[in-house]
């Protein structure tokens, strides 16, 4: 029943983007200041919503393993963590591609810029300290999760607080029409594909967690060489 | 397992189609921007060129040296305009055969950055794809150390 889902979730997710590039491209109209480079934004924003996602269940689940020391909130926060680091980077090089048709530039240290690029290296820091870091990591790498999760109001305010050449957060609740249809969609659909990749992740940290607890247990008992 | 290759399988050819889709979509653009023109090709282009001198219409004729040929341009303009009044269809040929110039004008202003719009879509999908070939990788790694430790374990049982 649970395979069936996953396999529909899937299904529907391959359907829905291909159904939001046709939205995106033929659908929405050209904006009639930013022009064509607009259409990154249909996929930009999205991306940056899922690795706030990825980073709140990150953050979330490993404060909840250091309070815990249950394995199964590791492995939620150990594959939220990797998510966060691919969503990131979308987000970051799609935003610089389109910094660079808006603006002339591939970078700009704009607040929202700067502390965007501060979330993702703490993310690739949190998933290097858990591949690298050894017996115990689980641990610093929690407070690595707790650092990004702290992050990410203030990325979300940045455009409030500073004077950013990034667009503030009103874009989006004053979209119309089409755009707002592709946009909505777009969020949806990469929102289940982040809940599908999270959930086979998990499925695999689990899995491997277990088989190292099995094949430790199995030498300790002399069942293995 | 096979399930999870073909799954693999799928998401790559859909992430290539979805890549070739805006490809396509940014040479059918540039095929359809000219579209219109179809009826009057090059031509358009040189008749825009000689709407440009209509802004001097507006200066009176009081200066020396180039008075003598802006009146001229004037008086001409004054001629083409009367000339255009009376013969609507002329002017509907005018019209059109501008039509496709600006059209083209606009479709270039508004494609400004097609390139950045297809490099975002093609890094975005490239990158989720990779991230999805790792993962079903190590997916089919652990199904191989599971195997193996089955065989391990049947070993020793074996072996007691």
């Amino acid at each position: 029943m649970r395979r069936n889902l996953f396999y529909a979730a899937a299904a529907l997710c391959i359907a829905g983007f291909a159904y939001t590039q046709y939205l995106i491209f033929y659908a929405a109209p050209i904006d009639r200041l930013l022009m064509f480079n607009q259409k990154i934004f249909y996929y930009h924003v999205p991306s940056a919503f899922v690795l706030f996602s990825a980073v709140i269940t990150c953050g979330i689940s490993s404060v909840l393993y250091v309070k815990g020391r249950q394995g199964k909130h590791d492995d939620i926060a150990s594959a939220a963590g990797e998510l966060a680091v691919l969503f990131g980077a979308i987000m970051l090089i799609t935003g610089s591609i389109w910094g660079k048709a808006a603006w002339g530039k591939w970078w700009q240290w704009d607040a929202r810029l700067t502390t965007s690029l501060l979330l993702w290296m703490v993310m690739v820091g949190y998933v290097l300290v858990r591949k690298y870091g050894g017996p115990g990591s689980e641990r610093l790498a929690a407070g690595l999760a707790v650092f990004g999760l702290a992050d990410v109001p203030l990325i979300y305010f940045s455009v409030r607080i500073w004077r950013t050449l990034h667009p503030k957060t009103s874009v989006v609740p004053g979209l119309q029409g089409p755009m707002r249809t592709a946009f909505w969609l777009s969020v949806i659909l990469w929102l289940v594909f982040f809940v599908l990749m999270l959930a086979t992740r998990v499925g695999t940290a689990r899995a491997e967690r277990l088989l190292e607890e099995t094949r430790e247990r199995g030498l300790d008992e002399g069942l293995f060489e | 397992m096979r399930r999870q290759n073909l799954l693999l399988a799928v998401s790559i050819v859909i992430a290539a189609l979805l890549a070739f889709t805006q490809l396509g979509f940014d040479s059918a653009n540039a095929q359809s921007a000219p579209a219109g023109d179809s009826e009057a090709p090059a031509e358009p282009a040189a008749d825009v060129e000689p709407a440009a001198p209509a802004a001097p219409a507006a200066d009176p004729p009081t200066q020396p040296a180039a008075g003598d040929s802006k009146a001229e341009a004037a008086a001409v303009r004054l001629m083409c305009e009367a000339a255009l009044k009376k013969d609507p269809a002329w002017r509907a040929e005018l019209r059109n055969s501008m039509r496709a110039a600006v059209h083209q004008e606009d479709a270039n202003l508004m494609m400004t950055n097609k390139k950045h719009v297809v490099a975002a879509y093609t890094v975005l999908w490239v990158l989720t794809v990779v991230f999805l070939v790792l993962m079903f990788g190590r997916q089919r790694k652990l199904t191989a150390e599971i195997a193996s430790l089955r065989d391990d374990l049947e070993k020793a049982i074996k072996d007691d």
